[in-house]
């Protein structure tokens, strides 16, 4: 697909970007008092839909989630470019719905959109023990993340087998169109395996567990996380420093929140050109991410003012967009 | 060689030329168009107040197309075509004719679609800042001078080829 191709969607975009919660609009949910305030201050903003009422943060954000994927799926030329951004929660469905079946509950209300593949197919491949039915990609991980729960009922391992298969089917698929999306799958699975080295290292896990754990595909490569994992959190710290630095500095001061956070950043910074990009899919994708960050920082906010937490320690959570 | 370059069947080289010259540019700018619109038809859909800015930058990228096709009239008309009494001339000066409209056809086809290019990041700017609108406009403008400076170049050398005795 050729850049001229996005003139419409880029131009939509542009005009959406408009919308953004500003520093000031932040600032006010800030001050509001309560959630309710910061409710009718979102809604006022056309936040979640103009003109909508919703009971609870919830409902609304996920009324803008699923605005921004509708806007996306309405103007981008080719929806198919983004599946790399939504091979996640095909995932987060399959886990879903393998501890749903195990449980004996209904899956429907735990699944999450967007979605390459149809939930009734995931749940229907379960059921049935039919793995053909998913994509080639899926199938392997959902066999033996469904019979590690069935016979060992390790949930932990369950959710490791899915989320690895998860950020290795990302970045197979983001390879196929490179540049910006294959940097963020990349950047995922950098974020990912750290935070699991990290924690391995704290709790003293196997190599065998360590191994199993951690995505392939980017640099360090697994060899080197496992043996830096198995050394202590140091010898994580000093991988990480080879990589990047800036993560390293979040990592070793702030631990795995502060990482968290610098990955955010990162994730954004890396979409700084495309901010200045006037076609292609680039500025597409930036702006899907601003607008998860968006969401993110309404939903700290939220968490913030429910729990009392002093603005400060939110406002030092806060993403950038 | 020389037989033929003064043999009188010059005209097909320079209606070749004419037809360069509106062709090339022109495809230029319809394609330079189409993406301006393209753009200017996703603000719009956001914003329908901001229309008459966006037309605005939509029609930069059409004058190279208007360029190609006023060489081409002048063209023509000095060669009597247009007037129904077609002039003869030699296959030498109709090379001429030819060259000389190279460079609006070739500088005008591609000027065109990179105008469109920066007109529709002119649309991207008045998404934002409509303020600006004035500012993309002339980001827009600066492609043109090249158009202009190939119109010019063209018009003038056929205007020369007509005084040439060959």
């Amino acid at each position: 697909m050729r850049d001229t191709d996005y003139a419409y969607a880029v131009a939509r975009v542009r005009s959406n970007e408009c919308n953004l919660l500003t520093k000031q609009d932040i600032d006010s949910l800030m001050a509001a008092p309560d959630c309710d305030a910061c409710l009718s201050r979102l809604a006022g903003k056309g936040w979640g839909g103009q003109g909508r009422r919703f009971e609870n943060e919830s409902a609304m954000i996920d009324a803008q989630c699923e605005r921004m994927w509708s806007l996306i799926g309405e103007i981008a030329p080719d929806l198919s470019v983004f599946d790399s951004l939504r091979i996640p929660n095909d995932y987060h469905n399959l886990k879903a719905a393998i501890k749903a079946f195990v449980t004996g509950q209904e899956p429907d209300r735990f699944f999450i959109t967007p979605y390459t593949v149809e939930p009734s197919v995931i749940t229907e491949a379960i059921k049935e023990r039919n793995y053909s039915l998913l994509p080639e990609h899926m199938q392997t991980a959902a066999q033996d993340a469904f019979r590690t729960l069935l016979e060992q009922r390790n949930g932990q391992l369950c959710d490791i087998i899915i989320d690895k298969a998860s950020l290795e089917a990302s970045l197979e698929n983001a390879k196929k169109y490179g540049g910006t999306l294959l940097e963020l799958a990349k950047l995922s699975i950098l974020r990912s395996n750290i935070k699991i080295a990290w924690r391995c290292s704290l709790q003293k896990r196997s190599a065998n567990f360590i191994a199993k754990a951690l995505a392939e595909g980017c640099s360090p490569d697994t060899a080197q996380l496992t043996a830096a994992s198995l050394e202590g959190k140091d010898a994580v710290i000093e991988l990480l420093h080879s990589i990047d630095s800036g993560l390293e500095k979040a990592l070793s001061e702030e631990g795995v929140e502060g990482f968290d956070k610098a990955c955010d950043n990162k994730r954004t910074q890396l979409l700084t050109k495309a901010k200045y990009t006037p076609l292609g899919v680039d500025p597409l994708i930036a702006y899907m991410i601003a607008c998860e960050n968006e969401i993110r920082n309404v939903r700290l906010i939220f968490t913030g003012k429910r729990n009392c937490i002093p603005d400060e320690r939110i406002r030092t959570m806060l993403r950038e967009v | 060689m020389m037989a033929f370059l003064q043999s009188p069947h010059g005209i097909i080289f320079a209606i070749l030329g004419a037809a360069l010259a509106t062709l090339l540019p022109g495809i230029g700018s319809a394609a330079g168009v189409g993406l301006v619109g393209e753009a200017s038809a996703g603000v719009t859909a956001e914003d329908p107040s901001k229309f008459s800015k966006l037309l605005i930058l939509q029609l930069l990228p059409a004058t190279q197309g208007i360029y190609g096709m006023l060489t081409s009239f002048l063209l023509l008309s000095s060669l009597g075509i247009i007037g129904g009494s077609p002039v003869e001339i030699s296959v030498a000066k109709g090379l001429a004719y030819l060259i000389s409209c190279l460079p609006i056809a070739i500088v005008g086809y591609f000027s065109a679609i990179k105008q469109a290019k920066t007109s529709a990041a002119g649309v991207s700017l008045v998404a934002k800042r409509p303020d600006q609108m004035v500012k993309g406009m002339l980001f827009s403008a600066m492609v043109e001078t090249y158009a202009i400076l190939a119109l010019l170049i063209s018009m003038l050398g056929n205007t020369g080829i007509n005084n040439l005795n060959i």
